[in-house]
C-alpha cells in the first residue's frame, strides 16, 4: 500500500518546482488557505441558512454564490494535489509514507470524504430541490436541516484536522 | 522588551509553546483558521453580492451575516492574541505582523462600512451605492494582505517578500483570466432590454 502510494504520488515535476523556489511552498499555502476560507465560508453561509439561522435570506438567489465555493473547491483540491505529490521536497518523506503514518492526514481524508457523501445525499434525497424555493422566513425540511449540519460539521472538521497534519507522525518511527 | 519576556515566559504561554499536547498551539492555530474561515469568507460573500454577484439576493436579508463575521473577529482577536503571546518577542518585533493588523483594521472598517449600507437598505428594492461597491473591492485586497502577511509570518522575511510578489502575479492572472471568462460568458447571456426601458430611453433621445 505504503509502496504503489509512494510510486503514484511522487511527482519529480512538483519536487522540482518546489525545491527549486523558495516562494513556491508559501504560495501554496496562502492558495490553500484563500481556496478553504471562500469553501468554507460560503457554504457555510448556505449551510447555516438551511438549518433556520438568517431566516430572511431566500435560498434560491444566496445559491447563486454557489459558484464561488466550487472556486475555492478547485483551489484547495488543485493546491492540495501539489502539497501531496511534492512533500518530499519539504521534509524528505514521501507521500505514501506520511499517507500511511500520519492520523491527522487520515481522519482529514475521511471528512473530506463524508463531506462529498453528503452533498450526494442532498441531491438524491431530494433535499437540494425542497430548499431551493424557500423564500424569507421558511423554513426547510428537518431532514434538509440534518444534512446541511453535517455538511458544516465535515467541512470544520476537515478545516481542523487538515490543520493538524504537522503535528501527526510522517513516518513509522515517528 | 520587559514586557515582551513577560508575556512571552508567563506559564499560558510556555504550556501553549512546550506542551506536546495536541490541544495546546496546533488546536489553538487550527481555531484561527476556522475563526478567519468565518470571518474571511462571509465578509467576501456579502462583498461578492456587492460587485453584482447574486444580484436578485435582497441587500436587507443579509444583515444578518454580519453577526457571522463579528464572530468570526471574535474568535480570532482571541486565538490571535494567545498566539502572539506565546512567541511575543518574534511576532511583536516583525513588521510582517504589522502589516497584517493594518490590513485587518482595514477590512474591518470596510466591513462596518458594507454593513451600514445593508442596514441602509430598508427598501426590498435597494440598489448597491457606488461607495459600498468600492468598498467590496477594497475588501478583497485587504483580506488578500492580511492572510499572506500572517501566512508568511511562518517564514524568513525575504520569502515574505518573494512569496508576496508571487501572490500578487498569480492574482492578476486569475483576475484577467476570470474578466474574460465572464466577459464571454455574461456577453453570451445577457438579458434583453426590458421593453419599458427601451420606451423610456428611445423617449428621451426623440427630445433631444
Amino acid at each position: 500500500m505504503e509502496d504503489i502510494l509512494n510510486s503514484l504520488l511522487r511527482w519529480p515535476i512538483v519536487e522540482d518546482y518546489f525545491r527549486t523556489y523558495s516562494w513556491a511552498w508559501p504560495l501554496n499555502e496562502v492558495t490553500h488557505f484563500v481556496g478553504l476560507t471562500l469553501l468554507v465560508g460560503i457554504v457555510g453561509m448556505f449551510d447555516l441558512r438551511i438549518m433556520g439561522a438568517f431566516k430572511s435570506v431566500p435560498v434560491n438567489p444566496l445559491r447563486r454564490l454557489l459558484p464561488w465555493s466550487v472556486l475555492g473547491f478547485v483551489l484547495v483540491s488543485f493546491t492540495g494535489l501539489l502539497f501531496a505529490t511534492g512533500v518530499y521536497a519539504n521534509i524528505s518523506v514521501p507521500t505514501g509514507t506520511v499517507i500511511v503514518n500520519d492520523g491527522y492526514l487520515q481522519i482529514k481524508l475521511i471528512f473530506y470524504f463524508l463531506a462529498g457523501l453528503n452533498l450526494l445525499l442532498f441531491y438524491t434525497t431530494g433535499m437540494a430541490r425542497a430548499v431551493e424555493n424557500l423564500g424569507p422566513g421558511e423554513d426547510a425540511p428537518p431532514l434538509a436541516k440534518t444534512i446541511a449540519g453535517a455538511s458544516l460539521g465535515c467541512w470544520l472538521a476537515v478545516v481542523y484536522f487538515g490543520r493538524l497534519i504537522p503535528w501527526g507522525q510522517f513516518t513509522s518511527a515517528g | 522588551m520587559e514586557l515582551l519576556e513577560a508575556l512571552t515566559n508567563n506559564a499560558l504561554s510556555i504550556w501553549l509553546r512546550e506542551s506536546t499536547s495536541i490541544f495546546a498551539y496546533p488546536t489553538l492555530i487550527a481555531i484561527h483558521t476556522i475563526g478567519m474561515a468565518f470571518l474571511v469568507g462571509t465578509s467576501c460573500g456579502v462583498a461578492l453580492r456587492m460587485i453584482g454577484f447574486a444580484p436578485d439576493l435582497p441587500l436587507s436579508s443579509l444583515a444578518g451575516f454580519f453577526r457571522l463575521m463579528w464572530l468570526g473577529l471574535v474568535i480570532n482577536a482571541i486565538s490571535g492574541a494567545l498566539l502572539v503571546m506565546q512567541d511575543a518577542t518574534t511576532f511583536l518585533t516583525m513588521p510582517t505582523f504589522y502589516l497584517k493588523l493594518l490590513a485587518i483594521a482595514a477590512a474591518m472598517t470596510l466591513v462596518r462600512l458594507l454593513q451600514r449600507s445593508v442596514r441602509a437598505a430598508t427598501d426590498a428594492s435597494a440598489g448597491v451605492t457606488p461607495g459600498a461597491r468600492a468598498a467590496a473591492f477594497a475588501l478583497f485586497g485587504a483580506w488578500l494582505i492580511a492572510v499572506t502577511a500572517g501566512r508568511v509570518t511562518a517564514y524568513a522575511s525575504w520569502v515574505g517578500i518573494e512569496t508576496a510578489v508571487a501572490v500578487v502575479t498569480v492574482t492578476a492572472v486569475l483576475l484577467v483570466a476570470g474578466f474574460v471568462v465572464v466577459r464571454v460568458w455574461l456577453g453570451a447571456h445577457r438579458p434583453p432590454v426590458r421593453r419599458a426601458d427601451a420606451r423610456a430611453r428611445a423617449a428621451t433621445l426623440a427630445k433631444h
